[in-house]
């Protein structure tokens, strides 16, 4: 193994567990708490994979967001709640390849914003999938206001963090 | 450089807001109409459907058994009924969209339906 290969695996693993982490602080200290609407939450694990995207590689980005899925599922959660990270994380990711066609006309503000917003539509799709019902997507404007919201903070928190990876 | 916002950022935000009013406005519209829950009794091939707001009893007959449905607060249960088993009265009271009383051997079924609310869980 190179060097080079050795670090990115070390970075990918240290930005899974940071993942990770983050994952747990939203699930023990949900935002709800705060604000009474069920499932908001600032979606910081998209810092870490936005990071890994930009910093590292999309590909990396696409294993470190379905491990940290998988991971924290199994440690946390059921089959649905891995279902409904599973959309939303795909969603979310699919998000940060239309912004690399975007170029630079779009900042990590616009990026965050856009994932946020495609991660809730992931996560109302696999609503209705397991519940045979597209009921759930009256609860997506009020989600997707959020993400906007919420996707101006994440963005606001990956802009020094991505300055400070690159000079490193 | 990505550190500042851009014009883009302004059409991603203009899009989201966009589609946010967009899916409210499409869910207000049936929502407009009366979405009240009911209750629906399939019985003999037939469908009845009923409000829940109003207290009343029901007889129905099918297969040589009689059920007596009763309607009470918003709430739906059969009270009582000649058939062998006695499920659907044990089933007990159904007042929530998508419950349902099925009585198998007079293949009555009574479901409530109308607006889903409330969550069962919240996932992350």
């Amino acid at each position: 193994m190179t060097s080079s290969r050795v670090k990115r695996l070390t970075l990918d693993a240290m930005l899974l567990g940071v993942a990770m982490m983050l994952s747990y602080l939203e699930a023990v200290l949900p935002l709800s708490l705060v604000i009474p609407i069920p499932g908001a939450k600032l979606g910081l694990c998209n810092v870490v994979v936005t990071l890994c995207f930009y910093a590292v590689s999309p590909l990396d980005a696409g294993i470190v967001s379905l491990m940290r899925i998988t991971l924290t599922s199994l440690l946390f959660g059921n089959v649905s709640s891995f279902i409904f990270s599973l959309f939303g994380g795909f969603f979310a990711y699919a998000g940060m390849w239309l912004c690399k066609f975007f170029g630079d006309k779009v900042s990590y503000y616009g990026i965050s914003v856009l994932c946020a917003a495609l991660h809730n539509i992931g996560q109302c799709l696999a609503g209705s999938v397991l519940l045979f019902s597209f009921s759930i997507f009256s609860y997506l404007p009020l989600l997707l206001i959020f993400a906007v919201a919420f996707g101006l903070v994440t963005g606001a928190v990956i802009t020094p963090i991505m300055r400070l990876f690159k000079n490193a | 450089m990505k550190d500042r916002i851009k014009a883009g950022d302004i059409v991603i935000i203009a899009g989201v807001i966009l589609l946010a009013v967009t899916v409210f406005l499409l869910f207000l519209i049936p929502s407009l109409s009366d979405t009240a829950a009911v209750l629906e009794i399939s019985c003999n091939n037939e469908k009845m459907v009923y409000t829940v707001s109003e207290n009343r009893e029901i007889v129905l007959e099918s297969k040589g058994y009689t059920l007596r449905v009763c309607i009470e607060d918003g709430s739906a249960y059969v009270a009582s009924s000649d058939c062998p088993d006695k499920t659907c009265v044990h089933t007990g009271r159904i007042d929530r969209p998508g419950k349902l009383i099925a009585c198998v051997p007079s293949g009555i079924t009574l479901r409530i339906i109308g607006e889903e609310d409330g969550y069962d869980f919240v996932a992350g």
